[in-house]
């Protein structure tokens, strides 16, 4: 017998019981980052960065895609609307583990070394923007922002859920439109700030798109994995079609070879125009082990993704879908690595413990409460219009 | 604090819906499979063409003499009849062909990428547009041929083994461009003929006159509607859309490559590549809407060209629109945070220097105008949309006047400064393109469905009778 719609509840599909587990191991690996710090302050830094990076476009990619799904509609939409949304409220977490960050900016950023960046002959002609304070100042307005929209929209699909009405559901997609407007904006300099910045010299206006693109990946592939963990439970499995599958694994696609797309535009015409100013990011980026790395993200964030993807059988099947979305995943964190660790350890590759640790840190907190923000819903969004026409023409049901 | 969605009931259908959340239908209703053959073929084989379409294909005839004798001039004189000189070696001529090649972007994405993405209200535009497509591709296409001075020596772009071991040059991004833009023209040319073939069917069917029954029959390659023709078209064309895609995304890259591989300001930006795709779209969806809004009420076809076409065009129009304001907006930006004063000068000299009126203008087309469809009033009138798709016709082509001869005119060197304004022969060839353009289009309009018919006829409500698993 097939489960019912309102049996997708968070606790019934058994999701709860990652929720401490998660917090355990957040627990654990914030404590041993904790200790990491007086052991050596500069690698805990340059270790935080790329691992807030990596749970932040997630977090921040999904209010950009629920955005994206509340704007164009359509079916793929049916089973991450609420992961989604859920991961999207995350962001005052965000907020909080975005402290290290401003705590360690002299070990992250050369440019807030003020006696040094004014002797630089480039970095002194932009320290307008390049200043602690305006650096805080729109941080704490992109995080408002962010936290504005997650909110908002939360608040309109519940206000819908009680009146029900069309004016309701078209303030929400109007808040949406200008939330995508928004995200992509404040992503963008926020991509600069925080990672660009990291090599004060260097600049490309490819940087921010790809840093949009790259987190609507990352809260794609979470998405499907997390979906992916869904399909034994009993009240998942006999909703969750290899369609629904099947339309996420396209839309990944897109995304890998969107992200290929201005990553490789990006490196050809620096490579091609060869101007000192510029070359020397991929130069460090592409010797010795950096080198590997970059190959790495060639071959497995693009081409292998991009050609398991193109398989609609492994699009279809939980577990293999979830095995690409794992690999999108783990590269996500390895080219946001690459991107910004160069920039500190030079040409010379370096990995610490404390990049784990965390990554662990930060991700068991997430979890913990990414899991807490779905707590009490339905996976699948039971009271939009859509859901309750399939509903009363008896393509789904409420009960099993 | 997690909040908690309200309890599970499934309300009662009891609210009535207001008149603007009622979803506007892709065909108005009241059709039937004949009555969408009869009038769309009937546009083709019945109807004397209206006065209006005979004002424009005089027009366009005379645009396409004054085409003629600019290009007689040319292979007679040279490239020195344009405005063309140092420090400006690129003026209307790339400007031209990189508006044109933009304008013929909307027929394929309308085509190729919205049919995989299932957006069934490309039906009714998007034989248009393709034919669009290729009469823009045909008239971007004369802009770099006659560039090189000697038309009568383009061969010489192709790699062939020849006595003078000529190669050509592959690092050149120019070369590239040869065969992005010849393989979109034949992708292109072969899907909207491939589109073509159950409708030549049509019309030969129903063509009253031997010779119209000889030649649609010719052209409609023996079409019988069989099960098999049918499945053998359903793959071809798939495969064609796919092929299409890419070929969408590669030929605008590929010319943002030609000024994004210089070391000038103001062309070397590496987003480049998606800013002129972008633009690409926008402007294509800008000409499909400029040619849509008059066909569609010259030939009374507001029952299958209807509001929700336009509406939806005026919103991909915002959003490519948004995505091209985002880059003006990002090259101010790098501008300043590059720290090199040329890139600074660079964007200083493009709103206070000489061409600061074109810039003025481009953003008042391209930035201020589409947002005016963030409105639903303005996406849903005609005048409207009219008026905004014109907006951002000159826009686009304001934005590559901006990006070549204002980049170009003021370099590194002060002494090699200079000016550019184009010739009237440069206007000449630029109205030229454009008679030959309308030309083409005129002729479709007369000669070919300009809507897909069997496509439409899956759209009535007959068809969807029995839909996938509900078999009656």
């Amino acid at each position: 017998m097939s489960a019912g719609v309102a049996e997708t509840n968070a606790s019934a599909t058994g999701i709860s019981q990652w929720r401490m587990p998660s917090l355990v191991i957040g627990i654990i690996g914030l404590a041993l980052s904790a200790l990491g710090y007086f052991i050596n302050q500069e690698t805990f830094f340059r270790s935080w960065l790329p691992s807030f990076l990596f749970w932040f476009s997630i977090v921040a990619g999904s209010l950009a895609v629920l955005m994206l799904q509340y704007v164009t509609g359509g079916e793929w939409g049916l089973m991450i609307r609420r992961p989604l949304g859920a991961a999207a409220r995350t962001m005052l977490w965000m907020v909080l583990f975005f402290i290290p960050i401003i705590l360690g900016m002299k070990y992250l950023y050369p440019w807030s070394n003020t006696q040094w960046a004014m002797a630089d002959e480039n970095v002194s002609q932009k320290l307008g923007w390049l200043n602690w304070k305006r650096f805080l100042a729109f941080a704490a307005l992109y995080f408002a922002l962010w936290n504005l929209w997650a909110w908002r929209i939360r608040a309109l699909s519940l206000s819908f859920y009680q009146d029900r009405s069309p004016y309701t559901e078209l303030k929400r997609r109007k808040w949406a439109a200008s939330g995508l407007l928004m995200i992509v904006l404040t992503l963008t300099f926020a991509s600069i700030d925080w990672m660009m910045s990291t090599e004060p010299k260097w600049s490309s206006t490819m940087y921010g798109i790809t840093f949009v693109v790259g987190c609507a990946l990352s809260a794609l592939a979470f998405v499907t994995f997390f979906l992916t963990r869904l399909v034994n439970t009993e009240a998942m499995g006999s909703l969750l079609k290899p369609t629904h599958l099947r339309d996420l694994g396209n839309l990944m696609l897109a995304f890998v070879m969107f992200y290929a797309y201005t990553t490789f535009s990006e490196f050809l015409l620096i490579w091609y125009a060869n101007l000192h100013e510029e070359i020397p990011h991929f130069l460090v980026r592409t010797s010795g082990l950096w080198g590997a790395v970059a190959f790495s993200v060639a071959m497995f964030h693009f081409f292998l993704p991009f050609g398991l993807l193109l398989i609609r059988p492994i699009k279809d099947r939980p577990k293999t879908i979830a095995i690409v979305a794992v690999i999108i995943i783990v590269m996500r964190y390895v080219a946001l690595y690459w991107l910004v660790a160069p920039s500190w350890y030079g040409e010379h590759f370096t990995w610490s413990w404390m990049n784990l640790t965390t990554l662990l840190g930060i991700g068991g907190v997430w979890i913990w409460a990414f899991i807490g923000q779905l707590r009490g819903q339905t996976i699948i969004p039971i009271h939009e219009t859509w859901v309750e026409e399939a509903i009363r023409e008896g393509a789904l049901k409420v009960n099993g | 604090m997690p909040d908690q969605t309200p309890a599970h009931e499934i309300r009662p259908v009891t609210q009535e819906i207001p008149e603007r959340f009622i979803p506007v239908p892709t065909v108005e209703p009241g059709h039937t499979f004949a009555s969408v053959t009869d009038h769309i073929s009937a546009i083709v084989l019945r109807k004397k063409m209206p006065f209006l379409w005979w004002v424009g294909l005089a027009a366009s005839c005379f645009g396409v003499m004054v085409l003629t004798a600019t290009i007689g001039k040319l292979v007679l004189v040279g490239v020195g009849i344009w405005g063309i000189n140092h420090p400006i070696g690129w003026g209307f001529d790339i400007l031209n062909f990189v508006w044109w090649i933009g304008i013929g972007h909307a027929g394929t994405l309308i085509s190729a990428i919205l049919l995989l993405l299932r957006q069934e209200w490309r039906t009714s535009i998007n034989r248009f547009a393709e034919a669009m497509t290729l009469f823009a591709v045909s008239a971007a296409g004369l802009y770099p041929a006659l560039h090189t001075g000697r038309p009568w020596y383009d061969f010489w772009l192709f790699p062939y083994p020849n006595t003078m071991t000529l190669w050509p040059q592959f690092r050149s991004p120019l070369m590239w461009d040869v065969f992005a833009v010849s393989t979109y023209a034949t992708v292109s040319a072969l899907f909207w003929y491939v589109g073509l073939i159950p409708d030549l069917a049509t019309l030969r069917d129903r063509a009253r006159g031997k010779i119209a029954r000889v030649i649609y029959g010719m052209l409609s390659l023996g079409w019988r509607g069989s099960a098999k023709h049918w499945f053998r078209y359903e793959s071809t064309y798939l495969l064609l859309a796919g092929l299409s895609t890419p070929l969408v995304l590669s030929v605008h890259t590929i010319v943002s490559f030609d000024f994004a591989v210089a070391q000038l300001p103001g062309w070397h930006a590496t987003f480049f590549p998606p800013y002129f795709v972008a633009g690409a779209v926008y402007a294509g969806f800008a000409m499909v809407l400029t040619l849509a809004i008059p066909a569609r009420k010259m030939f009374h076809l507001e029952d299958f060209i209807t509001m929700k076409h336009l509406e939806n065009m005026g919103k991909i129009m915002l959003a490519t629109g948004l995505i091209v304001f985002y880059s003006y907006c990002m090259e101010a930006f790098f501008a300043y945070y590059s720290g090199n004063n040329f890139e600074r000068y660079m964007w200083i000299n493009r709103v206070s220097g000489p061409y600061w009126k074109m810039y003025a203008m481009l953003i008042i087309c391209n930035g201020v105008a589409p947002q005016m469809m963030w409105f639903r009033r303005m996406r849903t009138s005609t005048a409207g949309l009219f008026a905004v798709a014109m907006f951002v016709n000159v826009g686009m082509w304001l934005e590559r006047f901006v990006i070549i001869p204002t980049s170009l005119h003021r370099d590194f060197l002060p002494s090699s400064w200079g000016m550019y304004h184009g010739t009237r022969w440069d206007w000449g060839m630029f109205i030229g393109s454009m008679g030959l353009f309308f030309f083409l289009l005129f002729l479709f309009v007369r000669f070919l469905p300009m809507i897909s018919i069997f496509e439409m006829r899956t759209m009535l409500p007959e068809a969807q009778a029995h839909p996938e698993g509900h078999e009656a």
